[in-house]
């Protein structure tokens, strides 16, 4: 069975409940797919017309009672079964008070994550087990949708709004995270991992260091390098915060409520009355809303005068704005776990604590690079990526696309990093981004020994 | 030619000498059963056009890695399926070809109400179609056939203008269809040809052209935005420019769903004249299977929202479009017990169009209950947007409409050619088809159900036994759909000379000629009984006069 399953991972709080649904629909389904092709081939044969035995006389041509049996037992079953599936969804789609929340932006074609205390993934996903996590997702670009099989949840990721998503892991371990709805070219590589820890070892993992790629920062415009930013940065409210004094919000919104903008105190979560009358849940939202077409919302008693930052913020930032205005609020779910605000700038250069049993340091760091970087998503190690495998490169004879054979050797390795284009491996594409001086010596001198601790 | 009415000779005969003449005759007939002719040929050009992409997608999944083609031109493989299938094969397969043929048969009409606007129809059709073909071959179009924004009115770089103005002038072809088969079913039935009275095709027929009339538009709307959008920036779906990207998934679906009925409900009436004739018996619950088509007519406009489960819909409307979605199991429950009553006590034979009717409400038995599956928002978070609904929606469109086709092709092939087709390769083919479907499309279940998501060019490979599995029953589906072509074509020669009636049916279809006349009917017949009017010993005779070596 390990190698032809027919359920994937139950790894949720949700798996076991949907299984059980589904394995009651299959039973249900049994009854009338696996009965009635049975009663149709016993008629097919009882009544062929080489049977003469067969008694053909006083046939029936309707009756009601037998109609309304076959549209009533059906009814009820699947009157039970939508109760049933009603109840579950109500559920799944709804969190408690108390979650860890995880910003989550998409992007043609990659996923980015960040956490509360300011730590960014590329096309991963580390959550605690027995833990709500929420997710906060909007996309850059098209619709993508989030998609976990083992958790058994899925959710679009919008342009232009946010959804949530929210689960609760159960089971360490690393799961397949899939772009659900089609998103272009490399809708299929737009997966990645969803890794599941107990939460000591999430919190280890929420203060080690390590770079990664903005999601505006490798944007597929023409020339533009991917920028890298420290992985463990600040905490994403504190970011907002200096983000809410840079843009001078503070001069209205001031926290007296004297301002000529409504206070931002305990703003999140509450019920706000607006200049028509409607009635708002100050949600993520509306606080979206706000911040990029204030005109659309005016809370009752103030006027139409902020400015629209549509076009001004990247999502990235707004993410962080609201952060900021919900760490206002304390009747608002709960981002304040000690994980993450243990987290910090100042632990960038603590060592990692689970560093890879590679013998050499270089190699290690070399490897939080690449994951970082987001390398794995192409340089898939089981040679299906777009990307050519990186095991066992080292010191091979290599092909390249102009039929030339060269030996992989570390300046070979270099010059890959540093200038992608200059030889492409045979049957691949020139799709790698240029990094040329984005990557410092030191980072560079790290990915290749960790490439070299790839091959023996 | 227009001198002498020759109301023995078949529409098919031509006394034109020359070429010219000839092609002329065709292309600009108004007779129904031409045009139903030239649907024929054409839709079956594009069905074969949809299946070679759907055989590249399959090759290219044999394996995890994206080997045989590169991404793009994977996604544009499948679109191209998509679109090709659905606009021009499953959308107009049964209404435009059995349908314009039928339809002034069965309700004892010389024609149909607007044989020119019939005419129209299929230039149409065929304009569409170069609108489609030529996106194609200038470099094709990846958007999926669903076109959802803000993808396809802004980030898509491939032939989405010419790709949508092909559907969209396509849809017009389906509205004149439609308009046509309603205005013929009110006013050219036959004297005696009361509501009650018509063959149940003909209900399907009516319930789908209402469908078609009252959707159609609106896709119509949906795609004619996108191009809007696209062309000059108008913010309707992109939230960029200021619009509203689930905008488009309301308005596509609002037709999109009713269009999954616009390419069964004519498969339920096709079915219905199957299992009656070869059962030699009347059909079980006339009423209830003529009312079950309105049912789901009615009810397939309000179920929309069920494709939009994880689009970020409200909790409550999702509630309500799956509480709909479970009442319209009902209606198809009822269809399929009915059928299956009316072979109790029959007289059953084992002709092709029967095994495909038989193979039919088997398939069409494993699609409408895992549709039930999808209707659950709990289960349908979890498999949407998978294999799980690819699968399903195949076992109803595949195993549903086009085994329905087939056997609706085999059935009234004698009327439309004179000619018997080869009932063992006939046989062989219908079990060839339904084993080889099985093959591709059950284990995509199961793929979807472990989270295979659709639309994958790359998958990792854990999936690959199931998708080599799949791969090969498409071999054995693909071979299935070629021998049909073959066996057809050659009975236009050498075929036995079927006669007016070679199945004892009942319809007024088969009160005349075979091949029809082009008036149809010598004189308007007149109409004294119900449908499918078999004698109450009609059953016991035919199993008395069976002896070894006719036909089983």
């Amino acid at each position: 069975m390990r190698n032809f399953p027919l359920f994937p991972d139950q790894a949720s709080s949700f798996a076991g409940q949907v299984d059980t649904l589904y394995a009651v629909l299959i039973g249900l389904s049994l009854l009338f797919g696996g009965v009635l092709p049975f009663i149709i081939l016993f008629l097919m044969v009882r009544y062929h017309r080489s049977n003469k035995a067969a008694d053909r006389l006083n046939q029936v041509h309707s009756n009601l009672a037998l109609e309304l049996t076959w549209s009533g037992i059906p009814l009820l079953l699947v009157m039970g079964v939508f109760f049933w599936g009603a109840f579950l969804y109500v559920h799944i789609r709804t969190p408690p008070q108390q979650t860890l929340e995880v910003y989550v932006i998409g992007k043609q074609w990659m996923w980015h994550a960040q956490h509360p205390n300011g730590k960014r993934e590329n096309n991963e996903l580390h959550v605690p087990i027995n833990r709500p996590v929420r997710l906060i997702m909007t996309s850059q670009d098209v619709i993508h949708s989030f998609y976990i099989p083992a958790f058994r949840v899925k959710q679009d990721v919008l342009p232009g709004r946010y959804t949530s998503l929210w689960f609760e892991a159960t089971r360490p371990g690393e799961y397949h995270l899939f772009c659900a709805e089609y998103c272009g070219t490399e809708h299929s590589l737009m997966v990645g991992r969803v890794v599941a820890l107990s939460l000591a070892d999430y919190e280890r993992w929420l203060v080690t260091p390590g770079e990664v790629i903005l999601p505006d920062g490798s944007s597929g415009a023409a020339g533009a390098p991917p920028v890298l930013v420290p992985a463990a940065g600040d905490p994403m409210a504190l970011v907002g915060e200096q983000l809410f004094t840079n843009l001078g919000c503070a001069g209205c919104h001031r926290m007296d409520g004297a301002g000529i903008g409504p206070s931002l105190q305990g703003l999140y979560g509450s019920q706000e009355r607006m200049s028509d009358g409607a009635v708002v849940t100050a949600d993520e939202n509306y606080l979206r809303t706000s911040i990029l077409n204030p005109g659309a919302q005016i809370v009752a008693g103030y006027q139409n005068v902020m400015p629209s930052y549509a076009g001004q913020l990247s999502e990235d930032q707004v993410n962080q704005l609201i952060a900021y205005i919900k760490s206002l609020s304390d009747g608002g779910a709960s981002s304040g776990s000690g994980a993450a605000t243990s987290g910090g700038s100042g632990a960038a250069t603590g060592g990692a604590g689970e560093a890879p049993p590679f013998d050499a340091a270089l190699a290690a760091q070399g490897q939080q690079v690449f994951a970082n970087l987001g390398c794995a998503g192409c340089h898939r190690s089981d040679g299906a990526g777009i990307g050519p495998a990186l095991e066992g490169l080292y010191n091979t004879e290599q092909r390249m696309a102009d039929g030339s054979v060269v030996i992989a050797d570390e300046a070979y390795i270099i010059e890959s990093i540093r200038n992608s284009a200059a030889r492409i491996a045979e049957g691949y594409q020139p799709v790698m981004p240029v990094y040329g001086n984005q990557l410092s010596d030191d980072q560079v001198r790290q990915l290749v020994e960790y490439i070299k601790s790839l091959g023996d | 030619m227009a001198t002498t009415a020759l109301p023995q000779r078949g529409y098919l005969h031509d006394d034109t000498p020359d070429l010219g003449r000839w092609i002329r005759s065709w292309l600009f007939t108004v007779d129904h059963k031409r045009i139903a002719i030239l649907y024929l040929l054409s839709i079956n050009f594009f069905f074969l056009l949809g299946g070679l992409a759907a055989t590249f997608v399959r090759i290219e999944l044999i394996t995890p890695q994206g080997d045989l083609m590169s991404s793009d031109v994977y996604n544009r493989m499948f679109t191209l399926h998509g679109v090709i299938m659905i606009f021009f094969f499953l959308i107009p397969a049964i209404p435009a070809v059995l349908g314009n043929f039928l339809m002034p048969l069965m309700l004892g009409a010389r024609d149909l109400a607007f044989p020119r606007l019939n005419l129209l129809s299929w230039y149409l059709y065929m304009f569409g179609g170069i609108f489609a073909l030529s996106a194609a071959v200038l470099g094709g179009v990846d958007t999926g056939w669903t076109f959802y924004t803000p993808f396809s009115s802004t980030y898509s770089n491939s032939n989405v203008i010419l790709t949508i103005t092909g559907a969209f002038i396509m849809g017009f072809s389906s509205i004149a269809t439609a308009v046509n088969f309603i205005a013929t079913t009110h006013k050219m039935r036959a004297p005696g040809l009361t509501w009650f009275r018509l063959p149940l095709f003909v209900w399907a027929m009516y319930a789908t052209s209402l469908v078609i009339v009252l959707a159609t538009p609106v896709v119509g709307i949906a795609l004619l935005l996108v191009a809007i959008e696209r062309l000059w920036g108008v913010g309707i779906f992109d939230p960029a420019l200021g619009g509203d990207p689930l905008l488009f998934q309301h308005l596509f679906w609002f037709y999109s769903h009713p269009a999954v009925y616009i390419m069964i409900l004519p498969a339920f009436g096709v079915i219905s004249e199957l299992i009656s004739t070869f059962s030699r018996k009347r059909i079980f619950g006339y009423e209830f299977i003529a009312f079950s088509s309105m049912a789901i007519a009615i009810l397939g406009f309000l179920v929309w929202g069920h494709h939009m489960f994880v689009s970020s819909q409200s909790v409550y409307s999702s509630l309500v479009f799956s509480f709909i979605t479970m009442l319209i199991a009902i209606p198809s429950a009822i269809k399929v017990f009915n059928w299956t009553a009316t072979l109790y006590k029959g007289s059953i034979s084992y002709r092709t169009p029967m095994l495909y009717a038989l193979g039919f409400i088997g398939l069409f038995v494993i699609g409408g209950l895992t549709g039930i599956f999808l209707g659950v928002v709990a289960i349908d978070i979890h498999v949407t947007d998978t294999y799980f609904v690819v699968a399903h929606f195949h076992y109803v469109m595949v195993g549903g409409t086009i085994m329905a086709y087939l056997g609706g092709i085999h059935f009234w092939w004698p009327k439309m050619t004179g000619r018997m087709y080869n009932e063992i390769w006939g046989g062989i083919s219908a079990l060839i088809i339904f084993v080889g479907f099985n093959m591709t499309f059950f284990p995509q279940f199961v793929l979807g159900y472990m989270g295979m998501p659709r639309r994958y060019h790359v998958y990792p490979e854990e999936f690959q036994i199931l998708h080599v599995l799949s791969s090969a029953g498409a071999t054995v589906l693909a071979v299935g759909f070629i021998i049909p072509i073959i066996y057809l074509m050659l009975s236009l020669k050498t075929g036995r000379i079927a006669g007016d009636n070679p199945w004892d049916a009942t319809g007024l279809e088969w009160k005349t000629t075979s091949p029809p006349p082009t008036h149809n009917f010598e004189a308007i017949p007149v109409v004294t009984t119900e449908a499918y009017a078999y004698p109450p010993e009609a059953a016991a005779r035919d199993a008395a006069e069976w002896r070894p070596g006719s036909p089983l």
